[in-house]
């Protein structure tokens, strides 16, 4: 167990690119060890939203608050020590394809090490920091794969590396952009059920954002449904209804 | 085609017939002309004269019939012309093993330093140390970097070497620098674009999990492009060959040197057994680097 899960808040967070709106003023509270997923079509916003809690992408106004501190006040260093509490699942993974699946899985942890210490991890792993990585791919079901190249492995345990990357960290929040987009129906399943489990053992805080709205209705306990950078609804899953989840994902004009 | 459905309507306006590629075209077209009439170039010197025929034919046949011992009378004691062959070489290679290392030291550092992907997060921002300094020191620093990697690749290793000869003389790190200098300034300028190309999504998680930017530079970045790095490091050794054997024809002892030697004495014979020689060099180097090159690139 993490020493204590994340609570995340936006107020009124609102980014605009280029003069054009792509979140408008979004505000929503995620409790410790809360699973939420942002839902939406494509271009709704929902890696922007999800990108504004680890501050990787910043407000353009309105605030965002992690633990209660809000993230554009924080020092570098401060911010730095905050991310290190924060495991991060990008769409495209960002392995680095050239290097070892335990080399990628201790980059985790980079985070809280100086100069020295990192090329010496990075270059020669210890055998306890290669039995703990051994152990999460265990969990993962890719054990055997600590010593081979990235690029030599499958779209799947690609995901695997970076959910195993991100874990090593020792996170007390888990943030994962579209998690199964590279994955057929049924590994998109066990992936989903993967990662709220994880969540669920090691009481992290998780948010996702889902283009898949069918396994998220399914197997997440609450919705944040996004389209045009609005908020359309934010309720316990349950609650939603059918129509709500056509109407976000309707064409804009239907009219052919 | 179903015509009749609806009218397309009036064709856009079509391009005239001077565009900006074709004016362009035309332009360079007639400098070239231009250039040619200035220098005095006609058909006709492309013509040798009759003595120059004949030196030509006769250079040329040599080719078929590589010398394997001298053609001429040497003193008792003198190594025999394949050993002789193979030690230029050897002196050819390590001239261009020791440029190339040097100009990989030098340029590697100086390449990352040179890359928009070092800099920019590095532009000092609110609440870093000294950020105020930082952001006015770094972009001069940057624009200096540049213009000295400039600097260095702009004179070709023949003109290092000049220069280097009349200032240090004629030793072997004279014609290492001739070398290293140009390289390392190809290297430092093809490195930074390579760097600057590289995929930035591993460096951005490492970032993104408390990494600082240094640690995202170097263990998200440059591990992204170390392979295409090491790519044009395998072939810049090839031109680092070549190079080498052109500088013996300033006295430094690679292939050069004695292919200038025996082609001024008019052993033809003998300079086609050290251009044939450098040729079987530069394909086997070439078999190997293409070798080396798919094993590091990224699938």
């Amino acid at each position: 167990m993490s020493p204590r899960a994340l609570s995340f808040e936006l107020r009124a967070a609102e980014i605009v690119f280029d003069g054009q709106r792509g979140l408008g003023g979004l505000s929503l509270e995620i409790h410790p060890g809360e699973t939420v997923a942002f839902v939406g079509p494509s271009g709704a916003g929902k890696t922007s939203a999800l990108r504004l809690l680890n501050g990787m992408q910043s407000a353009t106004s309105g605030q965002v608050l992690v633990d209660g501190q809000e993230l554009a006040h924080l020092a570098p260093k401060e911010r730095r020590a905050l991310r290190q509490t924060i495991g991060y699942v990008p769409q495209g993974f960002g392995l680095v394809p050239n290097m070892r699946v335990a080399q990628n899985v201790l980059a985790g942890r980079l985070g809280g090490m100086g100069f020295w210490q990192s090329m010496r991890a990075t270059l020669r792993p210890k055998k306890d920091e290669l039995e703990e990585i051994h152990s999460l791919l265990l969990r993962l079901g890719i054990e055997e794969k600590l010593f081979q190249r990235v690029d030599s492995l499958s779209g799947g345990e690609q995901q695997r590396v970076a959910i195993a990357r991100a874990l090593y960290q020792e996170p007390s929040a888990l943030l994962a952009d579209e998690p199964l987009s590279a994955l057929d129906p049924s590994r998109a399943r066990e992936t989903l059920e993967l990662l709220s489990g994880l969540a669920q053992e090691r009481g992290l805080t998780l948010v996702l954002s889902l283009h898949d709205i069918r396994l998220a209705r399914e197997l997440l306990p609450r919705l944040v449904g996004l389209r045009d950078g609005e908020k359309q609804f934010d309720s316990p899953t349950g609650e939603i209804s059918d129509e709500a989840i056509r109407a976000l994902y309707e064409l804009e004009s239907a009219g052919f | 085609m179903a015509s009749h459905s609806h009218n397309p309507g009036p064709l856009p306006a079509r391009p005239g017939p001077f565009g900006a590629r074709r004016t362009w075209l035309l332009a360079i077209a007639l400098a070239a002309l231009w250039a040619a009439h200035g220098l005095g170039v006609t058909l006709s010197g492309l013509v040798p004269s009759g003595s120059g025929l004949n030196i030509l034919g006769e250079f040329l046949g040599a080719s078929l019939s590589p010398a394997w011992d001298y053609e001429v009378v040497v003193p008792e004691g003198t190594v025999a012309l394949p050993w002789k062959v193979l030690d230029a070489l050897r002196r050819t290679l390590i001239f261009a093993a020791s440029g190339l290392s040097l100009a990989l030291l030098l340029g590697f550092p100086l390449g990352i330093v040179a890359s928009t992907a070092w800099w920019k997060n590095h532009k000092g921002a609110r609440g870093e140390r000294f950020h105020l300094l930082k952001r006015w020191l770094n972009p001069t620093l940057f624009v200096g970097i540049r213009t000295g990697i400039a600097l260095l690749r702009s004179i070709h290793e023949v003109l290092w070497a000049v220069l280097l000869l009349a200032a240090l003389g004629l030793n072997s790190f004279s014609a290492v620098c001739a070398i290293a200098l140009p390289f390392a300034g190809t290297f430092a300028k093809v490195f930074s674009d390579i760097l600057d190309e590289a995929p930035r999504d591993s460096a951005d998680v490492l970032r993104a999990s408390g990494a600082t930017e240094a640690q995202a530079f170097l263990f998200g970045l440059l591990p992204r492009a170390l392979p295409d790095m090491a790519a044009y490091a395998f072939y810049r050794f090839e031109c680092a060959v070549r190079s080498s054997a052109v500088l013996g024809f300033f006295g430094y002892p690679t292939l050069g040197y004695f292919i200038k030697l025996a082609f001024d004495n008019k052993r033809y014979h003998e300079v086609w057994s050290y251009l044939w020689s450098l040729i079987v060099l530069v394909f086997v180097l070439e078999a190997i680097s293409g070798a080396l090159r798919r094993r590091v690139v990224v699938r």
